[in-house]
């Protein structure tokens, strides 16, 4: 599913230099994968989600994701694979404000090749798997925080991608709401989708099937005894 | 993704800013508007020169001899018989029509009844003979006839010296409008052999009487057009010349073959009189700078438009960064976001230019409505001041949809660019 072989991403830092958050890292995610991506803010768990997404294409290394080398990829085709076959959630839903839930969730078909008929029926069919077909017509303002996030991930699953990309999708979320969300993901990770979710959170990363922590811009597997312990 | 799927979202996108698209329209609509009202203005303006003012009919060639050629010295360059035939014979000529001018003095003293008012009149009359087949669609030719003696000499007078006549000379002395059917018929004296401005003697007088049989455009303008063989008599009697023309009002098949056709008159050592022809020219220039002038200022407040809708898409961008970063994360190109951004700014200046063009449409038959109630009359009043071809309605639309998406480039490009990774983890 993922392949990671030597990614290095630099940031300009301001002062003439360059900022490396991402040094050389491998990486291995095998289809059905849970991974938690942990690391203190700055490590760089973001730019190695928008890099997996196809956002950032300023790498260098070679980077797999889906059987397609990203870094051969265009705008137009990295576009497509991630219409298609990812999903992204954000810590902060981004969702658009004036937009009803069915509308925010069907975004993606605005985008697609395929002919937006059976977008709003599909639209409805993504929140009934988050729980929230009865608020389809309810504006993002209307909706809690969780509800937010379960549209947000409602709109992430619309074209039923293999490959959800995560960033800290919990972080803005109270316990119960955070909890709920979590137990959407393991859900859907039963269902076969692929995670790579970016969090401080200890319960998330204790939900993954896998650790991985971000340290010196490399990606190190968490083998701690409890955790090689807990490994299935 | 269909163009139909980026109309929709980018429709959506302005609905939620409605205040400052429609602000943003307004601008291209004042610009488009203003644009569309000077143009209709000088394209109504330029249509009543050429129509009604000097109307010029685009096939014909008014030939006359020349004024000083080696043909005249020699005794050639006349417009005879044998240089009709052979005008006639000219590779591209359809008709040649001669004339023939009094070249007796002429007056007319008319003291009597006039439609209701009285008339007390005495002018010096301009005679012209033509050939009747040239006012054919006017008067039928066998009513167009030198007439026997005691009848009346059926004349056709130009129709722009009725509207002269209505328009000027009839309010200020207090007679009557009167329409052409309402004056054929009418008849009139006139004294041949007598001049009120020259001391010519030709040695009798001959008095006889004129009646309009109609009206039209290629009458003569100060005087009455007459039948030819009526002229060559009248000249004939008072051993004028009544042999040669004074002009040759030559047709071609269509009008591009003219040029040519005026090459080969000019290769006879014949002169074109297209005085008529200038003098529409000129006017037609004198309004096209000004419409051209206005024009311009309108187009100006079209650039001003589009920089304003490029400023107001440059805002809204800022507050739609994160938006745009959403749109790339699922799945939308920089090609597809910058069309939306263009789309927007489209649709923004289609309505503009649609305003704009309806609004000019609307304010010109508020001027046109205002001319009748404050103007006064005046020759050649036309009942609109304003052309509104559909092209122009149009262009308009065109123009303003052009202008905001030329406005709408840089910020269609900036969103484009915008690097989706940063706006989303920002």
């Amino acid at each position: 599913m993922i392949r990671i072989r030597g990614l290095t991403k630099r940031y300009p830092d301001g002062a003439g230099s360059t900022l490396c958050v991402l040094d050389g890292a491998d990486l291995d995610v095998a289809a059905g994968g849970f991974v938690a991506l942990m690391g203190p803010s700055g490590s760089g768990k973001s730019s190695l989600l928008h890099v997996l997404g196809g956002l950032d294409a300023d790498f260098t290394g070679e980077v797999e994701v889906l059987g397609q080398r990203l870094d051969a990829l265009g705008d137009r085709e990295r576009a497509r694979l991630r219409n298609a076959k990812m999903g992204f959630v954000f810590q902060s839903y981004h969702l658009i404000p004036t937009l009803p839930a069915w509308r925010n969730v069907a975004l993606p078909a605005a985008f697609s090749p395929q002919v937006e008929r059976d977008a709003e029926a599909r639209a409805r069919e993504s929140l009934s798997r988050v729980g929230l077909a009865a608020k389809a017509h309810r504006l993002p303002t209307e909706l809690s925080g969780g509800e937010r996030q379960r549209v947000a991930i409602a709109r992430a699953l619309f074209f039923r991608p293999p490959l959800l990309l995560c960033d800290e999708p919990t972080g803005n979320l109270d316990a119960q709401s955070g909890g709920e969300v979590l137990a959407l993901f393991c859900e859907l990770n039963r269902d076969g989708v692929t995670l790579l979710i970016a969090t401080h959170e200890e319960r998330v990363a204790a939900a993954a099937s896998r650790r991985v922590k971000l340290s010196a811009g490399k990606l190190i597997e968490d083998l701690s005894p409890a955790r090689v312990e807990a490994r299935p | 993704m269909s163009a139909a799927k980026l109309a929709r979202l980018s429709g959506e996108n302005l609905r939620r800013d409605r205040a400052g698209a429609l602000l943003s329209a307004l601008g291209v609509a004042v610009g488009v508007g203003a644009l569309c009202f000077f143009v209709a203005l000088g394209l109504g303006i330029s249509e009543l020169v050429r129509t009604r003012i000097f109307p010029v009919d685009a096939r014909s060639l008014e030939v006359v001899p020349a004024q000083l050629s080696l043909g005249s010295l020699l005794g050639g360059g006349q417009l005879d018989d044998a240089a009709l035939d052979r005008l006639r014979a000219l590779p591209g000529a359809a008709h040649a029509y001669p004339k023939m001018a009094l070249r007796v003095p002429a007056i007319s003293r008319y003291d009597g009844a006039f439609f209701g008012a009285r008339l007390n009149m005495a002018l010096e009359i301009v005679m012209l003979g033509v050939d009747p087949a040239l006012m054919a669609d006017v008067v039928p030719p066998e009513k167009f006839q030198d007439p026997p003696a005691g009848q009346p000499i059926p004349a056709i007078a130009s129709t722009r010296l009725l509207e002269i006549y209505n328009k000027s000379f009839a309010p200020s002395r207090h007679l009557p409008h009167l329409g052409p059917s309402l004056l054929e018929g009418f008849r009139f004296p006139v004294e041949l052999g007598v001049s009120y401005v020259s001391s010519v003697n030709l040695g009798r007088r001959q008095a006889t009487q004129v009646q309009l049989a109609g009206f039209s455009d290629r009458a003569l303008l100060a005087g009455i057009t007459v039948p030819l063989a009526t002229v060559r008599r009248f000249n004939a009697l008072y051993g004028q010349d009544a042999t040669t023309y004074s002009a040759v009002t030559l047709q071609a098949q269509t009008p591009d073959g003219v040029p040519a056709l005026a090459q080969s008159v000019r290769a006879m050592g014949f002169s074109i009189d297209d005085s008529d022809r200038q003098r529409a020219e000129q006017a037609g220039a004198a309004v096209a700078v000004v419409t051209s002038a206005l024009s311009l200022l309108a187009v100006l407040i079209c650039v001003l438009a589009a920089v304003n809708i490029g400023q107001t898409l440059f805002a809204a961008l800022r507050a739609r960064a994160r938006e745009i970063g959403v749109m790339r994360a699922v799945g939308a190109t920089r090609a597809q976001i910058a069309a939306m951004v263009l789309l927007e700014a489209a649709q923004v200046g289609a309505l503009g230019g649609l305003c704009g063009a309806l609004g000019a449409r609307g304010l010109a038959l508020g001027v046109d409505a205002l001319a009748r109630r404050v103007l006064p009359e005046f020759p050649f009043q036309p009942q609109s001041f304003f052309a509104f071809p559909l092209w122009l309605a149009l262009a308009g639309l065109g123009l303003g949809t052009l202008a905001a998406v030329l406005g709408a480039l840089l910020p269609a490009r900036a969103a484009a660019r915008l690097d989706p990774a940063r706006v989303l983890a920002g």
